[in-house]
């Protein structure tokens, strides 16, 4: 006995197979494993080369000096101890001695105290032009830098105060963190290396979640478009409902996106444990399976949510390239919350953050975004992933009303009125 | 054989402010091939589209095998669109599967007669090509192969003769009688008079929106009357003389028929010298003609 839903049987194992066919489909669902399978052996020649850049610092200020070996000062200043029994860094006598050891290459960083330092607390950096630190050392500073403020301070008190005061005064907290409940109830917050997870999980499924969108939502333009350009759409809407025709073609993509998803998920269920393990400290780093459902939700009904989208333009275009031109504008929504992170990242409470919590079309990335800080209470999440189910269903029936109405204006100009009477008569 | 297959009564549709389909009116009936005429742009596509229930119309009714066109009678209505129809990214035998499964076969009927039907316009061998590697004329075999995938009652062909070269064209008049022998009712637009000359029995001629003439072909050139008679004889009545136009290939004789030249008075003045008639018949217009006289006879009005 064959039904409406043959139809949506028919045409969702077409699209379903057009899907998995096509060579974007294996290489994306293939790449992340490949990536996680690759990270394992390269996992310890990484964190050697981190901790290399970022020598950890010690109670014993002269040892973590040892970073200073290639880093020299000038005093104009007149104001620091003088090198004693130090080895590095090293002190220079003027200015051009200085950097004639950084042109010899005796030294990559050169700090020179002018002779107002006590007044003003400039420090003069000079590196040469080929090791430019770039954007990112010039704002944020670099360990030389770093481990020279720490010499800095030791260097002005030194003879002043005592060696264990002031070894407690150059390292003088290491916090431990409690939150306390509603209830008065104290428990601990979770530990650094664990809120690395937390934070990785919820911005890994996030730009996963631009990139399906990307491939994803680009095929599915494409296909309505060719239909609409070859009459492919005239022989459907022969033989099945534009509801049918529509659900079939965003179950079919969901069903393959879930399916490179789940290849993801294998590999990563016993790859990340064999990276974790080649992290020091790593056995701390754990996920938790709420922020795991939460996140796998989140990013279900985000893709659904851009695939409705991106049917729904896709009746609007009128050719192929239109609608691939068209997909850079979904991925732009999609990516709003990431780059409005500046504006909210110190208040993440804020209006703004409401606001993209609450809009469905950036609320997948804010909800992925507020879990990474840890600040989104779970009523706001139900809420914001209800609004995106929701707008996604919607989206789905507009999209068949329109893509029968498209062809219901064939030949018309496209004038309110028309697109009103198109939209009244056409059955979805 | 009287049974009408398709019926259209006062069909009218208005893209904005251009009537496309103004009022018109005929009917397809069962097991016949119906030639749906008319000059470029005139409104046979559209009328098709409104007849499939594509497109809705401002006024007027259709009915297709006795019912309005609904998705569950179209799935008994084989349709060719215009040149195209066909998803171009997929393979030739997945397409017309993916089409025959749509119009209600199973998969392995679907596959069957995909190749059943490609071996038949001789494509079997192109069925791993994707669509957009077929050249225009085998890309309208395999649409017009997909149109009839399910032995539909009916067919609608929008101008399935365009693109093909000569053999080809021969080719699907070769299975448009042979469907017709096996019971399917066929309907195809075009603007060749000479494909509709040699399939139709009845026709219809749009112009313009508007139905110029609908009925049988037959009927509609007798209704047109003579416009010539030749003969065949060993020579020419004085009286006729300056009138005729010779075709020395074939030895007749041309009279072209005016107010005061008629038939029987070409007739009369042969009896009345005496001379022995070997052949004589009146030459009925042909469709080209009346075509052109139509049309052009509507534009001039309008």
């Amino acid at each position: 006995m064959r039904g409406p839903s043959a139809e949506f049987r028919i045409i969702f194992s077409e699209e379903f197979r057009r899907q998995v066919l096509r060579p974007g489909f294996a290489f994306f669902a293939l790449l992340i494993p490949f990536l996680m399978l690759i990270a394992i052996p390269l996992t310890p020649f990484v964190v050697d080369l981190i901790e290399e850049d970022n020598p950890e610092q010690t109670q014993d200020f002269e040892a973590g000096w040892d970073a200073l070996a290639t880093v020299g000062y000038v005093d104009s200043a007149g104001v620091l101890l003088g090198p004693g029994s130090l080895d590095s860094p090293k002190m220079y006598g003027d200015r051009a001695a200085g950097i004639e050891a950084v042109q010899q290459g005796e030294i990559d960083t050169l700090f020179i105290l002018p002779v107002h330092y006590f007044e003003s607390g400039q420090v003069e950096k000079y590196r040469a032009a080929s090791e430019n630190e770039g954007f990112v050392g010039t704002i944020w500073g670099s360990p030389a830098q770093w481990n020279f403020s720490g010499f800095l301070s030791y260097a002005l008190v030194a003879d002043q105060v005592e060696p264990d005061l002031l070894a407690r005064a150059l390292n003088s907290a290491e916090y431990r963190n409690y939150a306390i409940g509603d209830d008065g109830a104290v428990s601990d917050v979770v530990p650094p290396v664990q809120a690395v997870g937390e934070i990785m999980v919820p911005l890994l499924f996030g730009v996963l979640l631009v990139m399906a969108v990307l491939t994803g939502s680009s095929t599915l333009m494409s296909s309505v478009a060719e239909e609409k350009e070859t009459r492919m759409i005239e022989m459907l809407v022969t033989s099945a409902a534009p509801l049918s025709i529509m659900s079939a073609k965003l179950l079919a993509l969901g069903l393959a996106a879930l399916i490179q998803i789940a290849v993801w998920v294998s590999v990563a269920v016993f790859a990340l444990p064999a990276i974790i393990d080649r992290i020091p400290n790593g056995g701390e780093l754990t996920i938790s399976p709420d922020l795991l459902v939460v996140v796998l939700t989140a990013f279900v009904l985000g893709f659904f949510l851009f695939s409705a989208l991106a049917l729904f333009m896709a009746t609007l275009v009128p050719s192929t390239s239109d609608a691939q031109r068209q997909t850079g504008l979904l991925s732009m929504l999609l990516m709003l919350p990431i780059m409005f992170i500046g504006l909210f990242i110190n208040n993440v409470g804020g209006t703004l953050s409401q606001i993209f919590t609450y809009f469905p079309f950036t609320a997948p990335t804010m909800i992925m975004l507020r879990l990474g800080l840890g600040s989104i209470s779970g009523s706001e999440i139900a809420a914001a992933l209800g609004l995106v189910a929701i707008t996604a269903v919607l989206l789905l029936w507009v999209a068949s009303r329109v893509f029968r109405a498209g062809i219901l204006l064939s030949g018309q100009r496209i004038t309110p009125d028309n697109v009103w009477a198109a939209l009244s008569n056409s059955d979805s | 054989m009287n049974e009408q297959v398709l019926r259209i009564e006062g069909l009218t549709k208005t893209f904005g402010s251009r009537t496309v389909v103004d009022d018109v009116s005929f009917d397809v009936k069962r097991g016949e091939i119906f030639g749906y005429l008319g000059p470029n742009g005139s409104g046979k596509t559209t009328t098709i589209r409104l007849a499939l229930g594509i497109l809705r119309p401002d006024d007027g009714s259709v009915s297709i095998l006795g019912l309005p066109p609904e998705r569950s009678v179209l799935k008994g209505v084989g349709y060719l669109p215009e040149e195209r129809g066909l998803p171009r990214k997929i393979r030739v035998l997945d397409a017309m599967r993916y089409l025959g499964r749509l119009k209600g076969l199973t998969f392995k009927e679907a596959e069957e007669r995909a190749c059943e039907l490609l071996r038949r316009v001789k494509l079997y061998e192109h069925r791993n090509k994707k669509v957009e590697e077929l050249s225009r004329g085998m890309t309208q075999l395999v649409q017009f192969a997909t149109a009839i995938i399910r032995e539909p009652e009916f067919i609608i062909l929008d101008e399935p003769f365009s693109g093909l070269d000569p053999l080809n064209v021969e080719l699907i008049k070769e299975l448009l009688l042979e469907r017709q022998r096996a019971g399917m009712t066929i309907m195809f637009s075009t603007h060749i008079m000479s494909d509709v000359e040699e399939l139709c029995e009845r026709v219809a001629l749009i112009a313009d929106g508007r139905l110029l003439l609908h009925g049988d072909l037959a009927e509609i050139k007798r209704q047109r009357g003579a416009n010539s008679v030749h003969v065949k004889a060993p020579r020419t009545p004085d009286d006729l003389v300056d009138s005729q136009n010779m075709f020395p290939s074939n030895g007749l004789v041309e009279y072209p028929i005016d107010g005061d030249t008629t038939p029987e008075t070409i007739l009369r003045s042969y009896l009345d010298a005496g001379i022995d008639i070997e052949q004589f018949e009146v030459a009925l217009p042909s469709l080209n003609e009346i075509f052109i006289e139509e049309v052009s006879h509507a534009r001039s009005v309008s």
